[in-house]
Parts: C-alpha cells; structure tokens; sequence
C-alpha cells in the first residue's frame, strides 16, 4: 500500500469519539451507495459487451446523433433567448414585479417535467389553447407539438429561466465601483452593455451553456412523451424502448454504455464555469438611468419572457381545472397510484436524507481531522452520482435481477433506490453546509457535558438541524414524487405511479384526465419543494 | 467661491440618520476622515450623485446639482479599487475620460498618450491592469481623471490597498498634478497623519455629520476634541508636547 494512504489511514483509525462513529456510519453509507451504483454500472458493461449485437448498432449511432442534435440546439435556442432576458433585468434594477418575475423563472426548475410536457400539449398541441385560437379567428392551422419543435421548447422552458438566473448570479460578482464608474464616465446603454456586461458574459456563458448541454442530454421523460418516434429517439429512449418493447437487456445495456460515454465526455469537454472578479460586495443598486428607448426595450423582451414562462403554467391550471375530477378520484388506479408514489417518495426520500446526514458527518469528520483530501474525495463521490442517470441503474440492476429470473420482482425497491442514489447529491448539498456549522460549534460542548450517541441525536443534533434535515428531506421526496423514470422500464402493468399513470392517460389521448392527475401532482411536488427550500429562500433575502 | 456646499443635506440609512453641512473653497484638498460607518463614503456618495438627499440642496462649482444625475455633475472619483475595467487596456482606460465610446481622433489620442505620459506609465499602453502593480493601476485611473477635466475630484480611500512607499509615492504624485492643474479634491482616508503636508484641510465625520473641521496642523493642537484624539490614537496630548 502506498505509504501516504497508510499514514492516513492510521491516523483515521485513531480518530477520537463521536468521529468514529461517523467515520464509521458514513463509510457504510457510502460503500453502499458505491456499491449500488457500481453494480449497476457493472452488470450493465458486461451484458452491455458481451452482447453479440449486430443490430444493436443500427439503432445506436441515429440514437446518439439526435441525442447531441437536439441538445445542441436546444442549447443555442436556450442562450439566444437568455442572454437579452439577462440584459433586460439588468437594465432594469427596480420595477414593480421584478422580485415575483424572478421567482417564476425559478418554476421550472422546481416542475415535473411530464407537467410541463401535459402543460404544452394543452397550449401548443394540435386540439390546443393556441390551435382552438386559431380556430375562432376562421384560421385552420395546427401547430404540431410533438417531433424536434416540441422537445426544443420544452428544453426552452426549463433551460432559458436558468440560464437567465444564472447569467444574473454572475452579473452579481460586478464590484459596485464599476456600476459607480458607469455612471461618472456617462456610459450609456451600449457601454455598459459591451464594458461591464459582455466581459461576465464571456467568461460565465460557456460553463452555463455546458451545464445545458449536459442537462439536455440527460433529458428524459420530454423526448419520451413529445418524441418517440424514429427521428427522434435519444439513447435514453431507445434504452427504453430496448427493455420494454423488445425485451433485450443487451441492446439495452449497449445503449446505456453510449449514453454514459457520452455523459462522460460532455463532463470532460464543458469548460468550468469561471468568475471573472475576487470580491466584490454584492449588491443590486445599479447608478444608470435608462433612457426611454432602453427602458421599453427591456420591458418588451421582459414581457415576452413571463409570457413564454407563465403561459404553460397556466395551461396547466387550465387543463387541471377543466378535467373530470370525479371521475379520476373514482379510479380505482388512481389510488394505487397515489399510494404507490406516497410510499415511493417517502422511502427514498428517507434513504437520501439519512444517507446524505451520515455521508455529511463522515466529511465534517474527515475534514476536521486534517484529512482534507479524503473529505474532497467524498464530496466529488456524491457529486458523481449526478452523472450516473438513474435510468443506468434502473437498467443495470434489471440485467442483475434478470439473472435471477424474476426481472420485476423487486421493481418497487429498485425504483425506491433509483430515487433516493439520484437525490442524494442535492439532499447532501443542501445540509452539509448546516452540518459543518453544527458540528464546529457543538461538538466541543457535547463532549464537555458527556452528551453522546443517541441521546446527544434527540437532544442536540436534531433540533439544531431538523430545518436542514426536513428541507432535505422534502426536497427529495418532490424529486422522487415527480419523477417518471425508473419506473418506465417496468411496463404499465406491474407497477403504477402518479407520473406513470400520466404517462399511459397521455399515451391513450385521455388528455382530460391526465390534466387533472397533473394539477395534483404540480400541487403536491411544488408545495414540497417550496416548504422544503424556504430556509434558503430566506438566506438569501 | 464654494465649489462643493451641501445645505443641511439628509440621508437616512435603515439605521443610522445623516445630516450634512460643508462649504469648501475652489482648489482646495481636503481630506474627510472619522470612524468607519460614521458615513464619510456616504458624504462623498452624495455629492456624486450615487445617493439622492432625502431633503436639503447640494451646490457643485455654484450649480444646484441636488436632483442630477452622476453623470450630469462635475465629479470625477477614483475608489480603492477596481478602477479600471479588467477586459480593456490601459490606453482604453485612460480614453473612457474622454468619452464612453472610445473612438478617438488623433488630438484626443495625443491627450491620451499625454496623460498616460504624465502619470509615469508610457510604455504601458497596451498592458492590461492585471498585467500592472496595484500602483501603476491606481495610476492609470488618475490618468484617466486628468482627461476627464472636471473641477471635483472625490477619492474614497484611494491608496489604502497600497504599501507605504507606494503610498508616499501616489502622495508626492497627486500633490505635483495638484500643483499644476488645481482641483478641489475631497479624500477619505483612515490615516490622516499622511496628508500633513499635501492636504488644506480636515473634516472629521461622525455618527453621520461632520463633527468637526480645521486646517490640517490642528489636527495636532491641544484643543481637538476628544472624540478626534480617541479616533487618531493620541491618548495624551500633553505627552506628545513635552
């Protein structure tokens, strides 16, 4: 063994009470999680390689083709339409709205994306709100929402408000002075712009543009709803289509290797993002008066962004409002489905927050004994699982369970897991800022009162973090209750979720009653997510 | 004449009210100093422009400049940093005292290079400033106030990031540019004692007014307030003396 991990490794060993616990449960944890995800990987290299597979390549290289083709674009399309929506705010710092009009670029991050889809169906499909529109003014055009057009303006509506968001943090890190120097040096609009805007474009645009890349790619449940046909099928979609159609976990696992090459390599390829100042005090007073030129320009590309935005979200409301609510409750999938997802959500949601609190534990221990390097490792380990989509481990342990036969079997525990490996890194991002700050401050006291194990838990540890921990755990049950992932692999069938069940009444054209079933899910996951993010809604204020 | 007056000038930040009178004669240096968040930057903020008074009338080269905009007024200013915009050359720097959109015909570009000259950094023309020392940026800034030609020059502490040769250095440079182009030129500062010989006078700021004013050697007299001899660390006067 080299010398260096010895050393460290003794010197982990005599680590003092409660880091040996942590050191211990976070270990554990972490193995665990490490092993789920590698066996996953594994099975799916092997299957995926031992595949005597000469079809399977027919299918791959289109598949990979519209994979980077649709994430190009939608990469383009998405900075095109952020970067003037970023200008315009900027010239704008204080109008009424402006505050509210942030937060709705916050939404739809915070959406389920076969909401969002059901959300564009309504408004742009062929029977839609814009179609029916046409129809009264004596116009007979159909716009068509499925194929490329409809997958780009689904990437839009997620990707363009974060980027917004985005540009504007990196607008944030522009020292005061210079905003004062703009205004003693009578810039106008175009100053600014090229002199102090365009230079944190520059260098902040290409790690965001990576970021939307990365995340167009990884793209899912918009490309299986609003694609799916030759054209436009992605590797994740064919991957799919390879287990539930045709029943191949080899083709399946060829496919998910492409699809995590590509990954990986787009990881590889995206530059970071950069900042292009140290310091800074930041702060949203801007001097400039925009002139009445600036000023309608701005709110114009202002308008029309909100519209974009909110026009779907209404859509929603609409669709949600105008269904048969009866009708949906009387179902009787519907309850399986809401029971089914409750308890999905709740499970993994609980194994990502005891995970990511344990995970965060052995880091704060790591790192507190002066072994920064090990607590940097468990971070980026966390972080990796990003990358890992939960669609790999849905396949990986399919090829594994096949093995023995009975591939659905446990069809519920892998997609409770699949859920939980995929909020972990954001569960654990999410507290171990409030982890670190506890354990540096009590950990002394604890100690000196003899407070330890399970009684310093209940006494000290949960009331200090229980705003983390519930955030956390809040968070991830909305990711897991909106997400129609793993559970795709399965058939409709042998197990329904809320998302699934979505999927089917959309697939079977009873639009009506997946707009119902959507509203409840908006509901249920956006007052998660909301209850769960507000103590960082209120730190930022 | 008064260059710079402010008439019972109010601003009232969530915590703290300020309310300022000053009258400073045309040409002289002046330096602002007081305990930290007693509102010199907000004093020199008012003036130019990047607060409004909430009531009471600012007067700037004998012009009501209250309700004007920052660059409507006859400020230029020079902070502790980030004074030069990191994308741009030095030469582009210095040619924004001209005007913002730096195009410039060939008198303009013989002053530009002229000033950038009288600041000790010909040669440096096309360097970026992170290619120069923190001396040679602040140097480049004064550069650029020398085009911007305009009666008021307001530094808000405007050398506290550099040494204390590179200090004396930018001292001795500002009293020479003083001396052949006079400016009135208010300065905050935390070290008063460096300005003995080059400024004319002092004003003192404290929870939000200006508590007290002089000619620079009376920073040293017996008769300053206490307040003043708690903030310069003079414990007993009498001692100094002796």
């Amino acid at each position: 063994m080299d010398r260096r991990v010895a050393k460290s490794l003794g010197q982990i060993i005599r680590f003092k009470r409660p880091d040996g616990t942590r050191l211990f449960a976070g270990f554990l944890a972490l193995s665990i999680v490490a092993l789920l995800a590698a066996s996953a990987i594994g099975a799916t290299l092997v299957s995926g390689l031992n595949a005597r597979y000469g079809g399977g390549f027919a299918g791959l290289v289109p598949a990979t083709l519209f994979t980077l083709e649709q994430a190009a674009l939608s990469t383009i399309v998405s900075v095109v339409f952020a970067v003037p929506l970023a200008l315009a705010f900027e010239s704008l710092p204080r109008f009424f709205g402006r505050r509210a009009l942030l937060a709705l670029f916050a939404v739809p991050l915070a959406l389920p994306a076969i909401a969002v889809v059901l959300g564009l169906i309504t408004l742009y499909g062929r029977n839609g709100l814009i179609a029916d529109g046409f129809a009264m003014g004596g116009l007979n055009w159909k716009p068509d929402i499925y194929g490329l057009a409809g997958i780009l303006i689904a990437h839009v509506f997620f990707n363009m408000p974060l980027t917004v968001r985005l540009l504007l943090k990196a607008f944030e890190d522009i020292p005061q002075e210079q905003w004062k120097l703009a205004a003693n040096l009578r810039f106008g609009a175009v100053g600014r712009i090229r002199h102090i805007l365009l230079p944190v474009i520059r260098k902040s645009l290409p790690g965001i543009a990576g970021l939307v890349f990365l995340l167009c790619t990884g793209s899912y449940t918009i490309i299986l709803v609003l694609g799916g046909g030759p054209a436009t099928t992605t590797l994740q979609v064919a991957i799919q289509q390879a287990l539930s159609f045709d029943f191949d976990p080899a083709k399946a696992s060829l496919l998910t290797i492409a699809q995590l090459a590509l990954t990986g390599l787009v990881l590889a390829v995206i530059p970071k993002g950069q900042s292009l100042f140290q310091t800074g005090r930041v702060s949203m007073r801007r001097y400039h008066h925009a002139g009445l030129g600036e000023r309608s320009l701005a709110l114009a590309v202002l308008v029309l962004g909100a519209l974009f935005v909110v026009s779907p979200l209404l859509a929603i409301g609409w669709a949600g409002v105008s269904a048969d609510h009866a009708r949906i409750m009387g179902s009787h999938l519907f309850g399986q489905a809401i029971v089914t997802s409750l308890s999905v959500a709740v499970s993994s949601a609980l194994l990502a927050t005891v995970s990511a609190y344990v995970i965060a534990s052995l880091r704060y221990a790591l790192d507190s004994n002066g072994q920064r390097g090990w607590a940097d490792g468990v971070g980026k380990l966390s972080t990796a699982m990003l990358g890992i989509p939960a669609l790999l481990l849905g396949v990986g342990w399919f090829v594994l369970l096949a093995m023995t036969g009975r591939p659905f079997g446990l069809a519920p525990l892998m997609i409770i897991l699949a859920n939980a490996l995929m909020a972990l890194p954001f569960a654990l991002q999410m507290m171990s800022a409030a982890v670190d700050r506890h354990f540096g401050t009590d950990d002394r006291l604890c100690a000196a009162l003899g407070l330890k194990g399970w009684r310093r838990f209940a006494i000290v540890d949960w009331p200090v973090l229980r705003p983390a921990l519930s955030g956390a755990f809040l968070f991830a049950a909305a990711l897991s209750l909106g997400d129609l992932g793993v559970v795709t692999l399965y058939g409709s069938d042998r197990i329904v979720t809320l998302p699934s069940l979505i999927y089917q009444n959309l697939g079977s054209y009873r639009s009506n009653d997946a707009g119902g079933l959507v509203l409840y899910l908006t509901v249920l996951t956006g007052a998660l997510t909301l209850y769960g993010t507000r103590s960082q809604f209120h730190e930022h204020d | 004449m008064n260059m710079i007056e402010l008439n019972t000038a109010a601003f009232r930040w969530p915590e703290t009210a300020m309310l300022f009178d000053l009258e400073i004669a045309q040409n002289q240096m002046v330096i602002v100093t007081g305990p930290s968040g007693s509102g010199k930057s907000t004093l020199l903020n008012l003036i130019a422009g990047f607060e409004t008074p909430d009531s009471g009338t600012i007067l700037l080269d004998g012009k009501d400049c209250t309700r004007l905009p920052p660059s409507a007024r006859p400020v230029s200013m020079l902070f502790q940093e980030h004074n030069l915009f990191g994308h741009l050359s030095v030469e582009a720097n210095v040619g924004f005292g001209i005007g913002p959109r730096l195009k410039f015909e060939d008198a303009e570009r013989a002053a530009i290079s002229s000033s950038i000259n009288r600041v000790g950094l010909s040669g440096k023309e096309k360097r970026l400033p992170h290619q120069l020392s923190g001396g040679e940026r602040q140097r480049a800034a004064f550069a650029r106030t020398l085009l911007q030609d305009r009666p008021i020059l307001l530094l808000d502490e405007p050398f506290a990031s550099l040494g204390p040769s590179l200090r004396s250095e930018m001292m001795a440079l500002l009293q020479e540019l003083q001396s052949e182009r006079p400016r009135t030129i208010l300065a905050v500062t935390h070290h008063p004692q460096e300005w003995t010989y080059i400024a004319d006078s002092f004003v003192f700021v404290e929870n939000g007014t200006i508590a007290e004013k002089g000619r620079m050697d009376q920073l040293e007299d017996p008769d300053v307030p206490a307040a003043v001899r708690a903030y310069l660390g003079i414990q007993s006067v009498g001692f100094l003396k002796s």
